[in-house]
C-alpha cells in the first residue's frame, strides 16, 4: 500500500471486485433471493463502472461509436478483467480482444459483467432484454453485432440469441457471429465430478458425510447448469433425473443466420493426448457431442467444420485473453 | 486461475472522475457483507447443531437398551442436549448481536442520499 497505485489499475476491477465476483458465482442465485447487495446486477461495464444505458453516456464513453457491435460475455465467478491481456503495462490503455477489434476492424466493445450463480437461462433472458436496451437507445444505427463468450459466457449467448428469436428481438437479425471461447457446451466435467459426489455422500447414511454433500449442494444454479450445459428455462434439470437422461442439446438450436465459431484449448502438444482427452483446457473438454452445423454427430462421416479451432498448451483462463487467440477471431471477423 | 488476475490488480483505487468509488466497498456491498455472513454463521450453526445431535443420538440410543440404566442414560441425554442447546443458542444470540451493531454502524456511516453504489 505504500507505493503509488499505477493509473491502469483504477480501471480494472479490483480484489474486491474480483472476490464478490467468485461469490457471485458460488451462491449467486441465493444472494439474489435474499435481495443481499453483493449481488451483481447485469450491465454493461466501463472502467469498473457500470455504464447507464442511454445515448448521452455512450456517446461520452465512445465518442466513435460505429455500427458495428462487439459483446463480450465473461464465464462463471469471473468478470469484466478476465478480458484485459496480462502484458498490459501500468499506465497504457487497457488491451483486450474488445479494443483490439476496435482499433483494427471499427467494433465498438461492450463489456459485460453479471451474475454467474444465476440459472443460465435467466442471464439469458436478461441479456436478450439489455441488447434490446442497448440497441433502442444506441446513437447510431447497427448493421453488425459480434457476439464474444467465455466459458459459460457462451451458453449464456446461446441463451440469449434463442430467447432473443422468440421474443422477436430486433437485435437477433444483426448477430453475425457468435464466438465461444472454452464453452462447456456438452456440460463441464468438474460440475458432473460434483454433482456425483453429492449425490454419493447424501446417499450415505452417516450424518457427517450428509453434513458434507449438503454444504457441497449449495452451490449455485450456475454452476450445476454447467453439469448438463443446461440453458433453457423448460429445460431445468429434475434432480431426480440421472446424468444422461436429459437431451438438452437437442432443443436448443443454434442461431440460424448466425456463424458460430468454437475456440477450444487444450493442456498438451497433442489433442490426442490422455491429459487433453481427459480434462481438455482443465475445465472444459474437447467437443464430442452433436455440434449442429459445427460438428457432425460422432458416428457421422462428415468432416469437421473450419469454424473451430483447437489452442494447444492455452489453458482455460488464458482463452480469454491470448494473443494467438484474437489472431483467429480477428481473421475470422475480417472474412466475408 | 483466478489467483492470477486477483495479484494482478489492487483495492483501494478512487474513481478518477466523479462517481463512487468502485474499488471500495458500497454501503449496500457491505450490508450484503453483514447479511451474508449473518446467514452464513446461522445457517452454520442449524447444520453442526443437527449432526452434533444426530451423533451423539447413537451412543445413547445404545446405552438405552440396557434396561437397568435406560432411566438415567435418558437424563444425562436430556441434560447433554440442554448444555448443547443452550451453547448454540448463545452462539445464535452473539451472532444477532453483532449484526445489529454492524447494522448500526453502516447506518451511521451512510449519510443520507448515499446509499446506492
Amino acid at each position: 500500500m505504500t507505493n503509488p497505485r499505477p493509473a491502469a489499475t483504477e480501471r480494472l476491477p479490483g480484489w474486491t471486485e474480483w472476490s464478490i465476483s467468485v461469490l457471485n458465482g458460488m451462491v449467486g442465485d441465493y444472494l439474489r433471493h435474499r435481495r443481499n447487495g453483493l449481488a451483481i446486477e447485469m450491465a454493461c461495464y466501463h472502467q469498473n463502472r457500470p455504464l447507464p444505458l442511454t445515448a448521452e453516456s455512450l456517446r461520452r464513453v465512445y465518442p466513435n461509436l460505429t455500427a458495428k457491435l462487439c459483446v463480450l460475455l465473461h464465464g462463471l465467478g469471473c468478470n469484466e478483467g478476465v478480458w484485459t491481456f496480462r502484458n498490459t503495462a501500468p499506465g497504457d490503455p487497457d488491451i483486450s480482444y474488445g479494443t483490439l477489434l476496435q482499433r483494427e476492424l471499427g467494433y465498438t466493445p461492450l463489456y459485460l459483467r453479471y451474475n454467474t450463480g444465476l440459472p443460465v437461462a435467466d442471464n439469458g433472458n436478461a441479456l436478450a432484454m439489455l441488447l434490446d436496451d442497448l440497441l433502442a437507445c444506441y446513437p447510431a444505427s447497427v448493421d453488425d453485432i459480434v457476439l464474444i463468450g467465455h466459458s459459460m459466457g457462451g451458453l449464456v449467448l446461446r441463451s440469449a440469441c434463442h430467447q432473443g428469436v422468440r421474443q422477436a428481438c430486433p437485435w437477433v437479425d444483426r448477430v453475425k457471429r457468435v464466438f465461444y471461447l472454452g464453452t462447456p457446451h456438452d456440460g463441464a466435467a468438474l460440475e458432473k465430478l460434483g454433482h456425483a459426489a453429492v449425490t454419493a455422500l447424501q446417499a450415505v447414511p452417516n450424518p457427517v458425510t450428509r453434513l458434507i454433500g449438503n454444504i457441497l449442494d449449495r452451490r449455485s444454479q450456475g454452476v450445476k447448469d454447467l453439469r448438463a450445459g443446461n440453458w433453457l428455462t423448460e429445460d431445468g434439470l429434475d434432480d431426480d433425473l440421472e446424468i444422461g437422461q436429459h437431451d438438452y442439446r437437442r432443443a436448443v438450436p443454434w442461431l440460424e443466420h448466425a456463424r458460430h465459431y468454437l475456440l477450444v484449448g487444450t493442456l498438451t502438444e497433442d489433442p490426442q493426448h490422455a491429459l487433453t482427452q481427459l480434462l481438455g483446457d482443465a475445465l472444459v473438454r474437447l467437443p464430442r457431442g452433436a455440434y449442429g452445423p459445427l460438428l457432425p454427430a460422432a458416428d457421422s462421416d462428415a468432416a469437421p467444420s473450419p469454424h473451430i479451432k483447437l489452442f494447444p498448451k492455452i489453458h482455460h483462463m488464458r482463452l480469454a485473453h491470448d494473443a494467438g487467440v484474437y489472431e483467429q477471431i480477428r481473421q475470422w471477423c475480417g472474412s466475408e | 486461475m483466478m489467483q492470477e488476475s486477483m495479484n494482478r490488480s489492487d483495492n483501494g483505487a478512487a474513481a478518477s472522475d466523479g462517481g463512487q468509488p468502485m474499488s471500495r466497498l458500497s454501503i449496500q456491498q457491505a450490508r450484503g457483507l453483514v447479511d451474508l455472513i449473518q446467514d452464513t454463521v446461522a445457517g452454520t450453526v442449524d447444520a453442526i447443531e443437527d449432526t452434533h445431535q444426530a451423533i451423539a443420538r447413537q451412543p445413547f440410543a445404545l446405552l438405552e437398551r440396557v434396561r437397568p440404566i435406560a432411566a438415567p442414560v435418558r437424563l444425562i441425554e436430556q441434560i447433554e442436549r440442554g448444555i448443547a442447546g443452550g451453547v448454540y443458542q448463545s452462539i445464535r444470540g452473539v451472532n444477532g448481536l453483532v449484526g445489529d451493531l454492524a447494522t448500526r454502524v453502516l447506518d451511521g456511516v451512510e449519510k443520507p442520499g448515499d446509499s446506492s453504489s
